[in-house]
C-alpha cells in the first residue's frame, strides 16, 4: 500500500482509509467520521426516531470502530460493517427501551407482523430541504433577537433541555411564566424566522 | 403579532405546552385542535410556538453536530484505546 498523504484523504476509498486507520494514520479515521457522521444519523433516525439517541449511537458506533479497528478485514466493504455495528448498537437500545416501556409504537425488527406507522405532514418540509433553504446563523439571529426574559428560558428548555420545573427554580420565575414565555419566544423565533426566508409552510 | 399578547389561563398555556413538544394524548391533541379552530389568535400561538420548537431543535441538532468530534476523540481517549 502507498504511503499515506493527507492531502489526498478525500480521494481514498473507505476501504483504503480503513487501512490506513489500521496502520495508525488517525486522520484516515477522521475521514470516515466526516464520510459517514450524517448519514449513519439518518439511517439510525429509521430505527429510533430520537435524534438524541440517534447522535449517542453514532458516538458508540465510531467508538466501535476505533476500539475494534483490527478486526476488520477487506474482503467486507467498510460501509457494511459500521452499519451491522450501528444496527446492533440500535437493536440492543431499542430492547433495553422495551423493557423500560411497555408500549411502544416504533416497529419491532423481530415481530414480522408489526409495521411501522409512517405519519406525514405535507406543509412541513422535509429537514434536509429546510438545512439548505435555512442557514444557522438566521436560527441563531432570531433567537438572539428575542427579549431576554424569553430568550433565557427557550434556551435552557430548548438547547439544555432542562425541564419545567428545573428552569422554574433556577430562575426563580413561576412555572406558568416560565411556559407562557417558552410558548411566546418559540412563536417568535418562529415568526422571524419566517420573514428570513419562505420556508413554504402554510399554517 | 397581537396573538403575542395575548393571555390564556395556565391550562391553555399547558396545552400549548404540550401540544408544541408531541406530548398530548390522541384524543387530547384532536380536541385541543377542535378549540384552536375556534380562536383565531390562539391558533396562531399554538401553530408558530410548535413550529418554532421544530426549528430550534435543529439548531440544536447543527450545535451537537459541530462538536460531534471533539467529544468522539475525548471518549476514544477516555476509552484508553
Amino acid at each position: 500500500m502507498d504511503a499515506f498523504k493527507a492531502v489526498s484523504v478525500k480521494e481514498y476509498s473507505d476501504e483504503d482509509l480503513m487501512e490506513y486507520f489500521q496502520n495508525d494514520h488517525e486522520p484516515a479515521f477522521t475521514e470516515l467520521v466526516r464520510r459517514y457522521q450524517d448519514r449513519l444519523h439518518n439511517f439510525l433516525y429509521r430505527y429510533t426516531h430520537d435524534h438524541q439517541d440517534c447522535e449517542d449511537l453514532v458516538q458508540e458506533t465510531f467508538l466501535r470502530v476505533h476500539k475494534s479497528k483490527a478486526s476488520y478485514e477487506r474482503i467486507a466493504k467498510f460501509s457494511t460493517w459500521m452499519y451491522t455495528i450501528a444496527l446492533n448498537l440500535a437493536k440492543s437500545l431499542y430492547k433495553k427501551k422495551q423493557r423500560m416501556y411497555k408500549v411502544s409504537i416504533h416497529k419491532d425488527p423481530n415481530d414480522s407482523e408489526d409495521f411501522e406507522m409512517h405519519i406525514e405532514d405535507p406543509s412541513i418540509l422535509p429537514d434536509q430541504q429546510l438545512h439548505e433553504k435555512l442557514s444557522l446563523e438566521q436560527l441563531e439571529k432570531a433567537l438572539m433577537s428575542l427579549p431576554e426574559d424569553f430568550r433565557e428560558v427557550v434556551m435552557l428548555r430548548d438547547l439544555q433541555d432542562m425541564t419545567y420545573e428545573e428552569i422554574s427554580e433556577s430562575t426563580g420565575i413561576p412555572m406558568g411564566t416560565v411556559k407562557s414565555r417558552i410558548n411566546r419566544g418559540r412563536a417568535q423565533v418562529q415568526h422571524m424566522i419566517e420573514s428570513y426566508v419562505d420556508l413554504g409552510t402554510s399554517f | 403579532m397581537n396573538f403575542l399578547d395575548k393571555e390564556y389561563h395556565p391550562v391553555i398555556e399547558n396545552y400549548i405546552v404540550d401540544y408544541s413538544e408531541d406530548n398530548l394524548e390522541l384524543v387530547e391533541r384532536d380536541t385541543f385542535e377542535e378549540v384552536l379552530v375556534h380562536d383565531d389568535d390562539l391558533r396562531e400561538l399554538a401553530f408558530s410556538a410548535k413550529e418554532g420548537k421544530r426549528l430550534l431543535g435543529m439548531l440544536k441538532e447543527v450545535r451537537a453536530k459541530e462538536g460531534f468530534l471533539d467529544r468522539l476523540n475525548k471518549r476514544i481517549a477516555e476509552s484508553g484505546n
